[in-house]
């Protein structure tokens, strides 16, 4: 298989790379990188794309995901949300542990491995329950979920309240160099429905203040550094969150971060109206977060961006806004919500690439794809100018909760790559 | 600003449906309470009924138990002649697995006209109001912690019909702020009708996160808090903040924020007090203040139902105009056809 | 909307000989029908004016019906916007009524006055005094009194203009019922 790409924009974070170039791609691995307008392998290559004006850079690897698929398929299968996560970019996936049942054996781990390789969209790097059955209580196989091909452990949205045992999931983890994923949340404070503030306050909703995150971070940080784990923060919501890691990070405690690209983009006033599809755990804040989640991507105290993909069926966000479920179907919206923060000039492709592809790889244990030639070809392109509605039809995700749903969006994917094999092609 | 105003509204501009006073004007506001003061004579008539709605069915769809405010919202509906269905659903359909949504869409398929809805969640009247426009109008009766319109706007009406204007008064509502759907429609009544010095008075365990927003101030201090206003609305303590940690005991908030005679003589001499029921005496306020001359507490009661039969009148014939503009143009429409 | 007067109608410029001539009737009626001290209701807005008058002359209580809530043509119009309360600072019960409006068209308003009447109590009578009585009644409805009969032109309406002085005028509505 040979792949031509004509005179993208190469990006690349991790060797600096803006330029533009013609790309071939044979036998799976980037051949060549250069101009080659006059070289005569045109009748030679099975596929060419003229990719004029469009970004070509390292395939993206997603921290956080939900496939949905075994007891859940109404809401997904994981052959529509893979599908849907390589239309997005991505090539590698570490879904989240709250599968149902959940993913805190070998035996689960190994049918949606399976599943997943069937479907061929992406390759999966899974995150197994930190404890069994995440109820915060055993420990789970941790080793063993390792050995299966665990790229770490998280209890996802379910908080551990036993600092006994989540010091014995630390120190067991950290015996093993394995890594803990954390979503930050104090349970009892983060039973609201909401952000805390003038907005719930007026609609009446139950709030979950900042303190829900950052009582939470603080915990999670001192167990980390006590033990010495190596630590993953999923998707920061606050300013303050992001100072509480900024200053970890300044004392030399091993941990990364990652922000959902929802909290990038939105605020809690996206609410006004009791809109359910807004409705997300952790909740979105208010600007000033919004823009200190930015800041710490620009600055690299957070290291990463996630989908936080979650797709619901429609009745799922049919009821009275404290009784939907939380979550958004983010694949689809993506790469357009990326180039809103382009467009506004609030982070550049760079920001983005470095965000989705090379440290969320590195975090992943993943190798990173890199530009160069001889690598193995995992790539994306994605046209900035293309301009088109999400609606039905043009949605890949199962789930029904696209929040921009039936509007006019501004960038897409073209083709995302998957070891030298098209994974997806608009 | 909210979204909920545009909901509220038909294309001309006319109430079709009762959430909440948040986004509606002024004029629309007064023209509640201007309707309301007919119909407080119409409860003094002898006969207390009048034709208006003869041959509209309203349903009451109670998801969350209110004796008092379901037989307000009854005697309104059959004041103004309509048939009354009234539903205690609690949430015995829904555990039964019976969606919100399927038990709305049954009610829809019996051609009512209105529905009166009381839901424990927060945005449950916005949710049936956007899941069943355009034709059945929808009052809500009380939504989770958030608006109680009808309940506010007879505290207006009360506070109008004994102080005249709005603008030159100080009010002061006391008392668990951050659990009252009343309150935050008080204060968005208030605040649409003129009044200037709104003052909220509670300790912060029951004052919510970022109510100043709403334009008031706020007191920890009773004394000071009420300390020259015209009204004080007191609000009810639910028994079951003690067990939640909100407050220590009944005894200690009566001793620090209960409404007493001493107390009162802070406030203005002619200052009016009032509670939107049912009191706890003892706990919210003394009996001799509940009882004595400045308490309107049972006036509020009567012109509940006024405003109740006012806001459902309005609502029902912003309804009944948007059907006759949808009759009118499917008859346009069918005229171009045959031409 | 605009209203236009039309000077096709002489008797109308001289609206205070017309509500000379009602009192003159009014008495009458009385006398004949052997009423005294009967109560005088007018229906807002100009009603109310007319029976404010008639009640003077009389020297008898007033008051005032605001017949909005029982109107016919809720399901059609809605609410009228504009609401006032009805005021009846008496009893009706067994006594005499003079029912007052400026002007009897299609009968309607009548019929909703008297629905209304009745929800106050039962009155010994009622007598219905009008100013003006225009020919296109729709319900089987006729004045005890009535200063003036006339036929008006599709899309015409009687006015009457008030309170201080008291004009009854023509006006034009393209559009109305």
């Amino acid at each position: 298989m040979k792949i031509m790409i004509r005179g993208a924009r190469l990006l690349d974070p991790n060797q600096a790379l803006d330029r533009v170039a013609d790309v071939l791609i044979k036998d799976g691995v980037i051949d060549t990188i250069g101009d080659l307008s006059n070289t005569s392998i045109d009748t030679q290559v099975d596929i060419q794309v003229d990719a004029k004006g469009m970004i070509l850079s390292p395939s993206f690897v997603d921290l956080n995901t939900c496939l949905r698929d075994l007891n859940q398929i109404q809401k997904g299968t994981i052959a529509s949300e893979t599908h849907a996560a390589a239309s997005a970019g991505f090539t590698h996936l570490c879904p989240s542990p709250d599968t149902q049942p959940c993913s805190d054996s070998s035996s689960v781990i190994s049918l949606i491995k399976s599943k997943v390789e069937g479907a061929g969209f992406c390759d999966i790097l899974p995150v197994a329950a930190l404890t069994k059955g995440l109820k915060g209580a055993a420990l789970s196989n941790m080793e063993s979920l390792s050995g299966a091909g665990c790229m770490g452990f998280s209890n996802a949205g379910y908080d551990i309240s036993d600092n006994t045992v989540l010091l014995r999931c630390y120190e067991y983890a950290a015996t093993f160099g394995l890594k803990v994923l954390v979503q930050a949340q104090d349970e009892k404070l983060g039973s609201g429905h909401m952000h805390a503030g003038p907005t719930a306050t007026r609609m009446g909703l139950d709030g979950i203040p900042v303190i829900a995150e950052t009582l939470s971070i603080s915990r999670h940080l001192e167990l980390m550094q006590h033990t010495g784990v190596e630590g993953h923060f999923n998707q920061l919501s606050s300013a303050k969150g992001v100072a509480l890691i900024r200053q970890a990070k300044a004392q030399g405690i091993k941990v990364t971060a990652d922000a959902g690209i929802a909290h990038l983009c939105f605020t809690d006033a996206k609410i006004e109206g009791y809109c359910s599809q807004y409705h997300v755990q952790p909740p979105l804040r208010e600007e000033l977060d919004r823009k200190a989640l930015v800041a710490g991507i620009k600055d690299g105290t957070i290291d990463a961006i996630c989908s936080a993909h979650q797709p619901h069926e429609s009745a799922a966000k049919c009821a009275p806004f404290a009784a939907t479920a939380s979550g958004m179907a983010v694949y689809d919206m993506l790469v357009p919500l990326m180039q809103i923060l382009v467009d506004a000039g609030e982070l550049t492709w760079m920001h983005a690439i470095q965000a989705l592809s090379t440290n969320s790889a590195s975090i992943a244990k993943h190798k990173a794809s890199s530009l160069a030639v001889g690598n193995s070809a995992n790539l994306t392109l994605i046209d900035p100018n293309h301009h088109w509605i999400l609606n039905e039809v043009t949605k890949i995700s199962q789930g029904t909760n696209q929040a921009l749903a039936s509007q006019t969006l501004k960038a897409r994917v073209k083709l995302t790559i998957k070891q030298g094999l098209i994974s997806y092609a608009l | 600003m909210s979204s909920s105003s545009n909901l509220q509204l038909t294309k001309d501009g006319e109430l079709r449906h009762f959430l909440t006073p948040e986004g509606l004007d002024r004029l629309m506001l007064e023209r509640i309470l201007d309707t309301a003061d007919s119909f407080v004579v119409v409860g003094n008539q002898e006969i207390k009924k009048v034709p208006l709605l003869r041959g509209r069915t309203v349903v009451n769809l109670f998801f969350e138990n209110s004796t008092r405010t379901r037989s307000t919202f009854e005697l309104a509906a059959k004041r103004l002649s309509a048939d009354v269905l009234t539903l205690d659903i609690k949430t015995s359909a829904t555990s039964k697995g019976e969606s919100l949504l399927d038990t709305l869409q049954n009610l829809r398929a019996m051609h009512s006209d209105m529905f009166v809805v009381r839901h424990s969640d927060s945005g449950a009247a916005h949710f049936i109001a956007e899941q069943v426009t355009p034709n059945v109008a929808i009052i809500n009766a009380g939504d989770g912690r958030h608006a109680h319109p009808t309940q506010a706007m007879l505290d207006m009406l009360t506070i109008r019909r004994h102080k005249g204007h709005f603008e030159p008064l100080s009010v002061a509502i006391v008392g668990d702020i951050s659990h009252s759907r009343v309150a935050r429609d008080q204060i968005h009544a208030l605040k649409i009708l003129g009044c200037k010095d709104i003052r909220l008075v509670g300790p912060n365990t029951l004052m919510p996160q970022g109510i100043e927003n709403m334009g008031v101030s706020t007191h920890n201090n009773m004394d000071s808090g009420i300390s020259g206003t015209d009204v004080i609305i007191m609000l009810r303590l639910q028994t079951e903040r003690m067990a939640s940690a909100f407050l220590p005991s009944a005894g200690e908030y009566f001793r620090l924020y209960g409404l007493t005679t001493a107390r009162l003589a802070q406030a203005k001499p002619d200052a009016i007090v009032m509670h939107p029921g049912p009191i706890n005496r003892g706990i919210e306020i003394e009996s001799a203040v509940a009882d004595g001359p400045q308490s309107m507490i049972l006036n509020q009661v009567g012109y509940g139902i006024a405003l109740r039969m006012a806001v459902m009148s309005m609502a029902m014939s912003g309804q009944m105009q948007q059907r006759q503009a949808q009759a009118n143009q499917t008859s346009s429409l069918s005229g171009e056809k045959k031409a | 909307m605009g209203a236009t007067r039309t000077p096709q109608y002489p008797e109308l410029a001289d609206t205070p000989a017309l509500v000379t001539n009602l009192l003159d009737q009014v008495d009458q009626l009385l006398t004949s029908q052997n009423i005294e001290q009967p109560l005088v209701i007018g229906v807002h807005t100009g009603g109310a004016w007319l029976a404010k008058v008639v009640a003077s002359h009389l020297q008898v209580p007033f008051g005032e019906l605001d017949i909005t809530f029982y109107r016919d043509d809720f399901s059609k119009n809605g609410l009228h916007p504009i609401v006032r309360p009805s005021s009846l600072p008496f009893n009706i019960n067994d006594r005499h009524l003079l029912l007052v409006d400026d002007v009897l068209m299609s009968g309607r308003t009548v019929r909703a006055a008297m629905n209304e009447l009745f929800d106050f109590g039962r009155p010994a009578s009622i007598k219905l005094i009008t100013l003006c009585s225009v020919n296109q009644r729709e319900l089987p409805i006729q004045a005890d009194a009535c200063a003036l009969t006339l036929d008006l032109a599709p899309g015409q309406y009687l006015q009457l203009q008030g309170p201080e002085v008291l004009q009854l005028s023509i006006i034009e509505h393209a559009n109305h019922e």
